[in-house]
């Protein structure tokens, strides 16, 4: 028993030791950067220049801030809004591409995920132009139809429809393929009984592929709400945070803070707040969604 | 002999993880300098990068072994980048730092005093030969710590076609401005040219009008302590003039949100009689210009213009500071100052330059340059002055977006000044 109970505990040394590159590349990469942040965030750093300790002032300061309070509310109706119509219209093209089969179901996927994978520069660089209030495409057609044209980036509502709109976009084929995988997952026998059953197509939908990709759609709903609340490249390249703060979310006044300002101890601050509400955002989703890991 | 074999196999694991870390952060070698710029010297359009990249060559084949590697670097973030790579001790051996934040960067003792590398053995005749407001910018307790390379000036372009066709000639005060501005705009065919073309949005861009109009009226746009100096009825007055253009329709409304780069796109395109930006960029402006790239051309501002430019120096904890040092004198040696003027289209760093460049048609942007460069402001190097671009940008954005009133708004936009510099 004793020799059984030491095989055992080497066993464990060595299963230990097979991670540690694995958790050193962790500490170096996550653990180390994140300590260091949080040290930044207890004192003044103007210019990397380290002042006195000063506690949580920098984080007093950031909440106090009307500019970042702002910053957070603009933030949540794009992530949220963005994350929302890219989880229902990827259901609904999932749902429709699960019935295709061939070489259009697998174009669909493909046009469908390149707005995921293609640079997000060059995604709000594209979108930049094409809403351009003389040259762009999107004036040209409502010219052609005799409406007024709409100065999408530079008023305050359009701008912040059309962050959302890109934001969408970019991630309504990462839904898709993610839902569908787990529509593609879903026992054929399970459907076909509910239809013996008597199940309609929207009884079948609610009652059993559903509940089934669950957890599909809840890691979607994390991954891209993630993605869109830290997501500092299509604001940043798309409106710029304009017209006059409109668009002006939480990671662009990080990006000002460090470097505009080189004010790294209240950016760091800015960053751990970030940090916390994407943490709470998270347990959140997994509490509602009543999600067992 | 299994066991054995697991124990070799798990420390050659972890040795190889530690190796793995350790290789991510390759030192260069002893006779490999690194400097961070936006210039591509592989590029072969680009005629700054092409003067680089000649410059490169001569050097690594003039010091047999030495290499020069160009980190290119996004130009609105390096110098940023470069105060927190000198904080964790990697920074590269020389940086070219951006004006308004060269003074942060001296605080933090981050450059080497150019006369402990070869200042010091430079005649007083080599001295005169660079010895002008960009060098004196570099400065500090006596000692210099800048060159300064690719010297710029914000200038109006204009289209002398388009300025012809209204009537106009080069205006020189704000109302010849205003007035060309208005007599240039024009709507054709559903699409309207602007006579003036504006760039206030809260990211970057280079400063504009309302800038020149206050350093015009009051010399300065700080006072002695480094506060904003805006909030006054000058600043007032400036963005009533600014903002008059707007709500004329002579400066399109989307100005309050395009970047300098948004704005020489659409010059380029056509949309503008009359911007700012660099006069650095005739060159790229005129390469990709829609219709007779000599239609291009640049005048001063009233009150002079503002004065820019990369401030290159050699990091304080560089192993390899003499060779950079070297590479950095090579960078402003009579010869690549040629590369730079004809490669490049730069305006002379030597005023011993001046006499070998020949003023054509071409090149009459030299003219409006070297006059700047004598007359023109720069910011000053004591304190930090960050963002205060963006703070002018934000006075004209809640006046035209928002209603606000233009004392108020300048208040604001002053008040943020301060607080983020710390005054």
């Amino acid at each position: 028993m004793v020799t059984m109970s030491n095989t055992l505990k080497k066993r464990n040394l060595f299963g230990g030791l097979y991670t540690v590159p694995a958790m050193i590349l962790l500490i170096m990469l996550l653990i180390v950067p994140l300590g260091y942040t949080l040290y930044c965030s207890l004192f003044p750093f103007k210019y990397m220049m380290r002042g006195s300790f000063q506690g949580l002032n920098n984080f007093i300061e950031i909440l106090k801030s009307p500019r970042i309070q702002y910053s957070f509310y603009i933030t949540f109706i794009v992530t949220f809004s963005a994350t929302a119509i890219s989880i229902v219209v990827g259901l609904l093209l999932a749902l429709w591409i699960d019935k295709r089969t061939g070489l259009f179901a697998y174009w669909i996927q493909l046009i469908g995920l390149i707005p995921w994978v293609i640079s997000m520069v060059v995604a709000g660089l594209l979108w930049r132009w094409l809403f351009n209030v003389d040259l762009g495409l999107f004036n040209v057609i409502i010219r052609a139809f005799g409406w007024n044209t709409i100065d999408v980036v530079n008023k305050r509502i359009p701008a912040i429809i059309g962050l959302i709109f890109v934001m969408s976009w970019r991630t309504i084929g990462y839904a898709m393929v993610m839902i569908l995988a787990g529509l593609k997952g879903i026992d054929a026998d399970l459907i076909e009984a509910a239809q013996i059953d008597g199940a309609s197509p929207v009884q079948t939908l609610f009652r059993i592929k559903l509940p089934i990709i669950k957890s599909s759609v809840l890691l979607s709903t994390i991954v891209l709400t993630v993605s869109n609340f830290t997501n500092n490249t299509v604001p940043k390249v798309l409106t710029g945070g304009g017209p006059v703060n409109a668009t002006n979310v939480v990671t662009l006044e990080q990006y000002n803070l460090s470097f505009v300002y080189y004010e790294f101890g209240r950016s760091s601050a800015l960053s751990i707040l970030i940090m916390i509400v994407t943490i709470l955002i998270i347990a959140a989703y997994i509490k509602v969604a009543k999600f067992e890991i | 002999m299994k066991k054995r074999m697991l124990i070799v196999l798990a420390i050659f694991v972890v040795v190889a993880s530690f190796a793995f870390a350790g290789g991510a952060s390759e030192k260069p070698k002893t006779n490999e300098i690194v400097m961070w710029t936006f210039l591509d010297p592989t590029s072969t359009t680009n005629g700054r990068g092409i003067a680089l990249g000649k410059m490169i060559k001569e050097f690594e084949a003039d010091n047999p072994g030495a290499k020069v590697t160009v980190e290119v670097k996004n130009y609105a973030t390096m110098t940023g980048e470069f105060l927190t790579a000198h904080a964790a001790g990697n920074a590269p051996d020389i940086i070219w730092c951006a004006r308004d934040e060269l003074s942060g960067v001296l605080d933090a003792g981050a450059l080497e005093p150019l006369e402990n590398l070869f200042l010091g053995e430079w005649s007083a005749e080599e001295i005169d030969d660079v010895d002008d407001a960009f060098f004196r910018f570099g400065e500090r307790g006596g000692k210099h710590y800048t060159l300064t390379l690719n010297k710029n000036a914000l200038v109006m372009f204009y289209r002398s076609d388009l300025l012809k066709a209204a009537g106009h000639t080069v205006p020189k005060t704000w109302d010849q401005i205003v007035a060309a501005a208005r007599d240039m705009t024009k709507t054709e065919g559903g699409i309207t040219t602007y006579g003036l073309g504006q760039s206030f949005p809260s990211g970057y861009s280079d400063p504009q009008l309302l800038a020149n109009w206050l350093i015009e009226k009051q010399g300065t746009l700080f006072d002695k302590d480094g506060r904003a100096m805006w909030a006054n009825p000058v600043g007032v007055s400036g963005v009533n003039w600014v903002v008059d253009a707007i709500r004329k329709g002579y400066t399109p409304e989307s100005s309050i949100n395009l970047g300098t780069e948004d704005i020489i796109a659409e010059f380029q395109a056509g949309k503008y009689g009359m911007f700012i930006a660099g006069a650095v960029r005739v060159g790229a402006i005129k390469a990709a210009a829609s219709y007779d790239p000599n239609f291009v051309k640049v005048m001063d501002l009233p009150g002079g213009c503002i004065i820019d430019g990369w401030f290159a120096g050699i990091w304080s904890k560089s192993k390899n500071k003499d060779l950079a040092g070297r590479f950095l004198e090579k960078m402003y040696s009579p010869q690549a100052d040629l590369y730079w003027i004809n490669d490049g289209d730069q305006a002379p760093v030597r005023k011993s330059s001046i006499d070998k460049i020949t003023i054509t048609e071409s090149n009459d942007y030299l003219t409006v340059m070297l006059d700047a460069f004598a007359n023109g402001w720069i910011t000053p190097n004591d304190k930090s002055y960050a963002g205060w671009k963006i703070n002018l940008n934000e006075a004209i954005q809640r006046v035209v977006a928002n209603g606000l009133d233009p004392m108020v708004a300048l208040q604001q936009t002053a008040d943020e000044f301060n607080a983020a510099n710390g005054r």
